[in-house]
């Protein structure tokens, strides 16, 4: 549970810091620092809670870019992001861009995704690495076995050979995006940002 | 648009005495970041902790704040923010100069007849 808060106090120290970089450094320093001061050796809930009060960290770098008070105390604590159609045209481009313009459709999606701030870092790393890691696993695996069949007598018509391979692996790449593209969209609903 | 210049005029107004509501904090008795900021958004006068770090910094560049590290029993020291001795005077300034301005704003804006 201890390690669950670090991570998430970890994650939003991080969001912050990256969102505080035009700010002035000394500020900068300070206000990390003081966060995390406050949210160091919490348990979990409490520390979620917290992070709930403190907010999006794209709106706590606005106010401090402006050093100023918000324009009105009554407004909602989390900015506006990106419009729903930069969303929807970033998850389907990292699910379907491929498809539609192999690679290049692909990579617009994620340089969409990296520009965003919908998105936590990690969830960026996930769409980037995710895919490509679980192709490359299979892969090894199947490489694996086809190796492990040229040396024994029996071979197993379920295992494909490597040519084989390369075909499925493309479709595999084509589903894991698939699955990302959605799973991207699904993390996008949320009103703030991730805790957890 | 009737909402934004509304709003615009609540901003500048705070913008003018948010400076002077964390001295009148700290004035009674140091505070690490973390409280101040709560205790203003409490009242609203800062929509966040951003806003408070910024007038925290301007306020030590003019020597009216000074900060110090405290052990906290949960983990890394905190940064406590205390008056100096400027920060009482300017306080003290503006507590005089306040009180006959806002009566003087009152007299010339008058009342609003819409709330009536």
């Amino acid at each position: 549970m201890i390690e669950q808060t670090s991570e998430v106090v970890t994650n939003y120290l991080n969001e912050l810091n990256d969102a505080l970089h035009d700010v002035e450094a000394a500020v900068r320093r300070d206000i990390v620092n003081g966060v995390r001061e406050e949210l160091h050796g919490l348990e979990p809930r409490e520390a979620q809670r917290r992070i709930a009060d403190l907010g999006d960290p794209a709106f706590i770098a606005s106010e401090a870019s402006e050093g100023l008070p918000l324009a009105s105390a009554h407004a909602s604590p989390v900015p506006s992001r990106e419009g729903v159609g930069y969303t929807v045209v970033a998850t389907l481009l990292v699910a379907l861009g491929g498809v539609i313009v192999p690679v290049l459709g692909w990579l617009a999606g994620l340089v969409m995704i990296w520009l965003s701030r919908q998105w936590w870092r990690w969830e960026k790393i996930v769409a980037t690495l995710g895919p490509a890691a679980v192709v490359a696993l299979v892969l090894a695996l199947v490489f694996l076995l086809s190796r492990s069949q040229e040396r024994g007598a029996v071979v197993n018509p379920l295992i494909p050979v490597l040519y084989d391979s390369w075909w499925s692996g493309g479709l595999l790449l084509i589903l894991c995006n698939l699955i990302v593209g959605m799973w991207l969209l699904w993390r996008a609903q949320r009103t703030s940002r991730p805790v957890a | 648009m009737l909402n934004m210049i509304v709003n615009d005029v609540g901003a500048q107004l705070r913008k003018g005495v948010v400076e002077f509501c964390v001295l009148g904090c700290l004035e009674r008795d140091p505070m690490y970041g973390w409280q101040l900021s709560e205790n203003l958004i409490g009242e609203g006068m800062i929509a966040s902790i951003g806003t408070l770090y910024p007038v925290l910094a301007r306020l030590r560049e003019k020597g009216l704040v000074s900060s110090f590290d405290e052990p906290s029993e949960r983990g890394p020291a905190r940064r406590y923010y205390r008056l100096t001795q400027n920060g009482t005077a300017q306080l003290s300034t503006f507590r005089k100069q306040w009180k006959p301005l806002a009566a003087k704003v009152a007299a010339i804006v008058g009342e609003d007849s819409a709330n009536d």
